[in-house]
C-alpha cells in the first residue's frame, strides 16, 4: 500500500524508481546532523537546487527531491553525473515532520510515494 | 541607437533569458549569502575593470585575449568574458537602485566595447553572435575538427569506461563546494558535429591547482589543473547558456552516452589520465571536498558575502595571463580587489531584504534589462 506524497519533474536518473529514507535538509543544521548520525539510503529532500547541501552525503544518497530548480540546476548537473534519480519542483502534499524517516518512492515521472 | 546601447541591450537578453530559464530569482542557499556575494563579487570589477583594461590594452588586444581562450582546457572562457559586463552591469543597476549616479558612462562604454571584441574572437566565427542565445544557443569555443580528432584519439566506449563519469561527478562536486555554490570554472562547450549526426560536446574542468581562492590547499593537493571530458552523444540536442552550462534534450544525455574520454592539458597537449592518475584524483578530491567544507562551516557572515571577491579575482587572472601581465599585475589587483570588500562588506551586508539590483532585475518582465546610458543624467551615468 503506497499513497502519493508528492510530485515534480524529473531531470535526472528518470528510467527507474528508488526507494529510501525520506529526509529533509533545510539548512546546515540539518546536513550536520545527517553527517554525524550517517543515515544510509536516504531520499532526501532540500528547498532550494544546491549541491552543498548533498555534497558531504552524496554516497549515501538513493534520490534527491528539490522543491525548486530545473534541468539547469546545479543539484540536476550534479545527480545526471551519478545517475541519480532527481526530481526538481516537487510540491509536498504531507507536512515534512510526517515524512521523516518513512520509507518514499520516487518514481521515474517524478512522483513521490509514502510506503510505509 | 548606438552600438553601446545596443551591445547594452544585448547583453541585458542575454542575462534577462539566462535568469529566468536558470530560475535564479528562486535561488537561495543556507550555506552561503548567493545574492549579497554576487553583489560583492560584482562590485570588485565596478571599481577596479578601468584599471584591469588599461593593464590588458597596454599588452594585448581584446581580440587576442579572447582568441587565446580557444580550445580545449581553454582560459579565458566565454563565461568568464561575459563576467566582464556582467560585473560592471550588475553593480551598475545596484547603484541605481541605490539613488546613486551608477558611475561613469565612459567606462561602461569601454567595458561593452571590449567585451563584444573578446567574446566574438573567442566564438571564432564569422558571424556577428556575441551569445549562445543569438546563435541557436551554440557555444562553440575550438575548432570542431580539433574536438572530433581528440575523441577519435581518445575516446572510450562509455559502456565500458564508467570511470569517467565517476570522475566528472567527484569533479562537479568538488567544484561546486570548492567555488562556494557557484559552477566557477567548471564549464561545457560544443554542439560539434559528430559522424553519423551524433553530437559532440565538451565537459571541463580548470584552475583546480592554480588559482586565487585562499582556502583551496597551499600548496594545491589536487593532481590536476585541468581535466577535459569529449562527450560523443547520440540523438541529443545540447544547449548552452551564458554561462557555459549545458542543458539537454532528453534531460538524462548520459544515457545516450556513446564515447567519452577523460583527460588533462596540463603540460600542453590533451593526454589521457592513467588508471593510477584517476585513481590519485579521486582520492585527492574526496579529502580536499570535504576538508573545504568543514572549513566554509566555520565562515562568519561577513565571509559567507566577501568570499566572492576571490572568485573574481580568480576570473580575472586568465585575462592577466592571457595578455602576458607579469605577478606584480596580479599582487595590485588582489590588493585592489581586498580594498573592495573592506570598503563595502557591511554596507553590501546591510542592504535589507536583498540588494536592489536583484529586485531590479527579477521585477523587469518584458522591459531592458539593463538602464540605458541615455536614461540617467542625460546621457551621463
Amino acid at each position: 500500500m503506497s499513497e502519493r506524497i508528492g510530485a515534480g519533474r524529473t531531470v535526472s536518473g528518470g528510467a527507474r524508481a528508488v526507494e529510501g529514507r525520506f529526509l529533509a535538509l533545510l539548512d546546515v543544521e540539518d546536513l550536520k546532523r545527517a553527517i554525524d548520525e550517517k543515515p544510509e539510503h536516504l531520499i532526501v529532500f532540500i528547498a532550494h537546487p544546491n549541491v552543498t547541501m548533498i555534497a558531504p552525503i552524496y554516497g549515501r544518497l538513493a534520490g534527491i527531491v528539490c522543491a525548486s530548480g530545473d534541468e539547469a540546476a546545479h543539484v540536476a548537473i550534479v545527480a545526471r553525473e551519478l545517475s541519480l534519480p532527481c526530481a526538481v519542483q516537487v510540491s509536498l502534499e504531507r507536512e515534512l515532520g510526517d515524512l521523516e524517516g518513512h520509507r518514499v518512492r520516487l518514481e521515474p515521472g517524478g512522483e513521490l510515494l509514502l510506503l510505509d | 541607437m548606438s552600438d553601446s546601447e545596443e551591445l547594452l541591450r544585448r547583453f541585458g537578453e542575454a542575462v534577462k533569458l539566462f535568469l529566468t530559464r536558470a530560475g535564479k530569482a528562486q535561488h537561495s542557499s543556507g550555506m552561503f549569502d548567493l545574492r549579497r556575494r554576487t553583489l560583492m563579487g560584482v562590485y570588485a570589477y565596478f571599481d577596479h575593470l578601468d584599471w584591469a583594461l588599461d593593464q590588458l590594452d597596454a599588452r594585448a588586444t581584446a581580440e587576442q585575449i579572447g582568441a587565446a581562450g580557444r580550445g580545449l582546457c581553454g582560459q579565458p572562457f566565454s563565461a568568464q568574458i561575459h563576467g566582464i559586463p556582467w560585473g560592471m552591469l550588475l553593480a551598475r543597476e545596484n547603484e541605481l537602485g541605490l539613488g546613486r549616479d551608477g558611475g561613469d558612462p565612459e567606462l561602461v562604454e569601454r567595458v561593452l566595447d571590449w567585451w563584444s571584441r573578446a567574446a566574438r574572437a573567442y566564438r571564432g566565427q564569422d558571424s556577428d553572435a556575441l551569445l549562445p542565445c543569438e546563435d541557436g544557443d551554440r557555444q562553440p569555443a575550438a575548432p570542431a575538427e580539433l574536438v572530433w580528432r581528440t575523441l577519435e584519439e581518445h575516446g572510450r566506449p562509455a559502456a565500458e569506461f564508467a570511470q569517467a563519469a565517476r570522475t566528472t561527478a567527484a569533479l562537479q562536486l568538488y567544484s561546486y563546494v570548492l567555488r562556494g555554490e557557484q559552477r566557477g570554472t567548471t564549464y561545457y562547450h560544443g554542439p560539434y558535429a559528430g559522424a553519423d549526426g551524433r553530437t559532440l560536446v565538451v565537459e571541463e574542468f580548470t584552475r583546480m591547482r592554480h588559482n586565487e581562492l585562499p582556502w583551496a590547499a597551499d600548496p594545491p593537493v589536487i593532481p590536476f589543473d585541468s581535466v577535459c571530458s569529449v562527450l560523443e552523444l547520440d540523438g541529443v540536442d545540447a544547449r548552452f547558456d551564458l554561462f557555459q552550462g549545458m542543458t539537454t534534450q532528453p534531460v538524462d544525455y548520459r544515457s545516450r552516452l556513446l564515447r567519452t574520454t577523460l583527460l588533462t592539458c596540463d603540460g600542453g597537449e590533451p593526454r589521457e589520465l592513467t588508471d593510477q592518475e584517476r585513481d590519485g584524483l579521486l582520492e585527492a578530491l574526496a579529502g580536499e571536498q570535504e576538508r573545504i567544507f568543514r572549513e566554509q562551516l566555520s565562515w562568519d557572515a561577513d565571509f559567507r558575502i566577501s568570499y566572492a571577491i576571490y572568485h573574481y579575482l580568480d576570473f580575472l587572472a586568465p585575462f592577466f595571463a592571457a595578455a602576458g601581465c607579469g605577478e606584480e599585475v596580479m599582487a595590485q589587483a588582489r590588493e585592489r580587489f581586498a580594498e573592495t570588500s573592506a570598503r563595502r562588506v557591511r554596507e553590501v551586508a546591510a542592504m535589507d531584504p536583498a540588494p536592489p539590483v536583484w529586485a531590479r532585475l527579477f521585477g523587469r518582465g518584458g522591459s531592458e534589462l539593463f538602464t540605458p546610458l541615455a536614461r540617467v543624467g542625460g546621457g551621463r551615468v
